[in-house]
This record gives structure tokens, sequence and C-alpha cells, in this order.
């Protein structure tokens, strides 16, 4: 009887023990489908010419591609100093226009300022002396604020997306944004958030047309805000540009030195590799295109050790930049 | 077995919970901001010196006052004009030799000054102890430190176990210059003045809850056996 008892209890105790492990593994595989779903964008590999989908189709890169960067920096233009080789302006807005100049189209992809990605750290002599991997607004803080910072941008926004060329890119400093603003006019908008105690004109589900210093703030406030994610604040951004968009080429169509005497305005507050007529030239072009919208990088936020770090889903973002860069090899 | 196996499921509810908790938080997270030296420590060896050390980067110069600011500015200017770093000072030369790399081969990553306020008499007091929290540091190669006109090589200099902070003695303040290796080449290793290797002494997460959940089991197991000593 005794002996009988003696191999049940054995049994019994086998069965716990394999219970217990059963139990483990699901908690360490749960875990680990967790970390996993913060999909990282690691090293972007060089430029491919060729690339192969999960269909078995071959992609090639599309050469009639052409890419302008725009960066809207966090500080007024007074407070810009450039005689350092480093500075504190970080590009808080990033927008990648890409025009294929075959098609005739215009689209763009919305980057979102809290993308961890890799980069690389300029010396004191504005040499590259090694890269780090941080948020992607952070890139334009190394260098002298101007063009060696906006190349250092442009190279991170390159490596967040395989290794697309950025062809000219375009900074512009925050008071640039009431000037133009006000010169088309003024952009209308239903107000998407709740500005009250920031301003309290401006009201949640209200049409108002942004004039002055309001249209600054509807686009940069998120302090104080009930979601004051970057991520929300990008949604009234991506708002703002589209209307903007809209109402600049209405403009430029009824008024030919619209475009000249908007750039002469602006000049002031931006920093840019093309010269005047470089980039009269591109939107005399563009504005002939069809605008096919803006798009955003889909990923998940997270609050790193002190800040908000977003991680782009890295199958979402391989995605998108076949569609946007490559077409089927024929 | 009841009481044991609802003790289980309510261990594996508590570990599914760590999982939300570390989703996003509610709440204003403000934007990051890029510090590239960071100073942590910067102590007298005289335990009378009330001297506070003040770390300033080249960029925020303008905090500084006139004649100290200049002295930056002209370190900025003399490594700008710079090809060849090894040319600023012999025995930093003679050590970049040792390593076996060339002025080519080297950048400066930061400009930074240390000054000091709150002590009217540290020259007597002696030396100071410095640590900076700085990145990049993984390709350290040396300190320079402008003094007097001259540029001068700290040989004490030395990153820290874990990578990120660099140490060192001074008794005199003003510019200094952290020097990296640039060219991807790996120095000379039997000069023992720097030790850049991490030590990771943190237990990955799977290991912790691997272990935890092995101890809960080995309590559950001997409870069930003790419980069954008894009955018998």
């Amino acid at each position: 009887m005794k002996k009988t008892n003696k191999k049940a209890s054995k049994k019994k105790a086998l069965l716990l023990v394999l219970v217990c492990v059963l139990v483990m593994c699901s908690a360490l595989l749960g875990i680990s489908i967790w970390e996993n779903q913060q999909n990282f964008v690691g090293e972007q590999p060089t430029e491919d010419v060729t690339v192969e989908n999960t269909d078995g189709v071959e992609y090639k890169l599309n050469e009639n591609i052409e890419t302008v960067l725009v960066m809207g920096l966090d500080k007024f233009s007074e407070d810009v100093d450039s005689s350092s080789y480093d500075n504190d302006q970080q590009a808080d807005f990033l927008m990648l226009f890409v025009l294929d100049n075959q098609n005739k189209t215009c689209k763009a992809i919305h980057i979102n300022r809290d993308t961890m990605v890799k980069m690389n750290v300029l010396g004191v002599a504005g040499k590259e002396i090694g890269t780090t991997t941080q948020q992607i607004a952070l890139a334009h803080t190394y260098g002298n604020g101007q063009n060696v910072s906006c190349r250092n941008t442009a190279k991170a926004v390159s490596n967040l997306l395989d290794g697309i060329n950025v062809t000219h890119y375009v900074s512009v400093t925050m008071d640039a944004v009431p000037v133009f603003n006000d010169l088309v006019g003024g952009v209308t908008v239903e107000v998407l958030d709740d500005f009250t105690g920031i301003d309290d004109t401006l009201v949640k589900g209200e049409t108002v047309t942004l004039m002055g210093d309001k249209a600054l703030t509807y686009v940069r406030n998120r302090y104080g805000l009930e979601d004051s994610t970057n991520k929300n604040r990008m949604i009234r951004q991506k708002q703002y540009i589209e209307e903007l968009y809209r109402i600049t080429r209405e403009k430029a169509e009824n008024d030919e030195n619209f475009v000249l005497s908007a750039w002469k305005a602006l000049s002031q507050y931006t920093v840019s590799d093309c010269y005047e007529q470089d980039l009269l030239q591109i939107y005399e072009k563009v504005s002939g295109y069809e605008y096919l919208g803006t798009v955003s990088i889909e990923g998940k936020s997270i609050v790193g050790e002190s800040f908000m770090e977003f991680y782009p889903d890295e199958v979402k973002l391989e995605e998108l930049v076949l569609e946007m860069f490559y077409v089927p090899e024929e | 077995m009841k009481k044991i196996i609802t003790l289980i499921l309510a261990l594996t509810l508590a570990f599914m919970s760590v999982v939300p908790a570390l989703a996003v938080e509610d709440g204003f997270v403000s934007s990051p901001s890029r510090d590239d030296v960071v100073l942590e420590e910067g102590k007298n060896e005289d335990p009378d010196c009330t001297a506070k050390v003040i770390l300033t980067m080249f960029k925020d110069r303008d905090k500084l006052a006139a004649h100290i600011r200049e002295k930056l500015q002209e370190a900025y200017e003399i490594i700008m004009n710079c090809e060849d770093l090894t040319t600023l000072c012999k025995e930093f030369a003679a050590y970049v030799a040792k390593l076996g790399l060339t002025g080519k081969d080297l950048a400066v990553s930061v400009l930074f000054d240390l000054s000091y306020e709150g002590c009217l008499d540290h020259d007597g007091h002696g030396y100071f102890n410095i640590k900076v929290g700085a990145k990049n540091l993984e390709n350290f190669v040396g300190l320079l430190h402008y003094n007097n006109g001259k540029w001068e090589f700290v040989d004490n200099a030395k990153v820290l176990p874990d990578g990120e902070t660099l140490q060192f003695r001074i008794k005199d303040f003003s510019p200094f210059a952290i020097v990296v290796n640039t060219s991807g080449k790996v120095p000379n290793a039997d000069i023992p003045d720097t030790d850049t290797q991490v030590e990771n002494t943190q237990m990955p997460m799977h290991f912790m809850i691997g272990a935890a959940a092995v101890l809960v089991s080995a309590t559950v197991i001997a409870v069930v056996f003790k419980k069954k000593e008894v009955k018998e």
C-alpha cells in the first residue's frame, strides 16, 4: 500500500513540476512576443538597386524620383547661433516630399520627430566621429545649425528609409510659419484639440482661420493639451500643411509673382542646398503635379529612459519604401 | 491541488500584468536634449576646498566670463585650423604613435570648459578629481587641455568600465578637448591607460523571471511533499 502511495505521490509531483515549467515557458514566450512588437528599425542596408518582395516580384529603384526634405526647426531665427560646431535647434517637423517626375505626382512622408534612427555624430571640425541611435530630431543638432546640420538630418532620413537618396533640403525656423501663413491670407482649419488655457479662441470642433502667431500655436503647441504627444501634434500639422499647400497652389496659379515674393519673405528664415532659382524651378514643376496626399510611418511610441521614442513597424516601413521608391523590374 | 493551480495562475497573471505597465504613460513627455558631456563629479583632494566645478559646452560659451570665453574661442579656432592634432602637443604625438595611429586618424569630439567658483584658495588645495559623462568614448584616444596658450596632454585620463564616463585629475582649469579615433583602426592594445571594457551588470529580464518561476515551483513542490508526509 505504502509503495503504491509513494508511486502516486511521485507521479503527482512530476506532473506538478511539468505544469510549473509550462507556465514559466508561457510567461517567457508572452514577454518575448511583446518585446518583438517593439519593432526597431536597426541598421539600414546600403542602397539596393533590386529587391524582391514577399510575392516573389523583383523591384528596382525608381530613377524618376526626386525628394525634398522640409525641416521645421524649434527655434526662432534670432536665437540661432551658427558659430559653433553643434547647436540646439532640433528638427521638430520633418516632411519628405517625393516627386515622381515620370508620372507627375507628388506625395509626402510625414516623419515623427521621435523616430529612433541611426545617425552620424559630428565632431568639432565637422568630421564624422561615429554614430548613435536617438530621436531623428536630434540629427540637426550636430553641425553648425545650417547646411552641415541639414545634411546630417538628410542622412538620418536616408538611413531610416533604407538608404534612399534625399535630393534637396530646406529648413525653416519657427518665425517662418506666421509669415507664410499670412502671405497666403490665412489657413482655415477645424480645430482638432482643446486649446483652453493656451489660446481660448481655438475651440475644439470650431472652424477658424488661423492668422499670425495663432498658426504657430496651432502647429507647435502640445504642452497643456489633453493629448500632449508628438503623434497627436502631427495630426494637426498634417491637416495644416495639406490646407496650406492647397491654398499656396491656388495663389500661385492666380499670381505669377506669388512664389518669388513668398521666397523673398521667407529666405531670411530658411537654409537650403538650393539657390532661389532652383527652388522656383522645383515649385514650377510640382505645381503641375497631382498631389496624392501625406502618409505617416506606422509604429509605436514608448517612453524611453527619459524621453519619447518612436519605433517604426519594420514590415510597414519596408512596404512604404517599396511603394514610394521602387518599381517592378520589367 | 486546487490551491496550487490557483497560485500558479495568479503568478502567471502577475507576469502578464508587467507588460501593460511598460506601455506609454499618460502625461507630458518633454523633448530630448543633447548633452554630449555632463559633469558627474568635480571634487578637490583637499576636504577643506569649497570650490564648485562648472562645465560649460562650447555652444554655451556666452555664459562664461569674457576672459574665459576668449580662451575657449581660441582653443576652438586652433582645432578648426589644425589638420593634424598630434602637432598640438609632443607628449600627445608620442602617445598616438605608440597606439599605432596618426594625426589623420583623429578628431576632437567635444570641446568644453571647466571652471570653478566658491573657493578663493583653490591653488593651495591641490588636484581635482573630475568625472564627466560623455558619448562616443568607445573610440577615446586622449584628453587635451588648453592651458596658458599651450596644449597639454592629460595622460591620466581614462574611460571607466561603464564606457560612458571619463575620469581625470587636474590642477588647472580652462578648455578641454576629447580626442577620438575615427579611422576604425584598432589601436595597439598594450597601452594600459584606457579601459573601455563595458561590463554588463544587468541581469537579463528573462533570466530573472525564469529564476523566480523556478523558485516558486520548488517552494510549491516542497509544500506539497511536506503535506503528503504529514498525511502519511
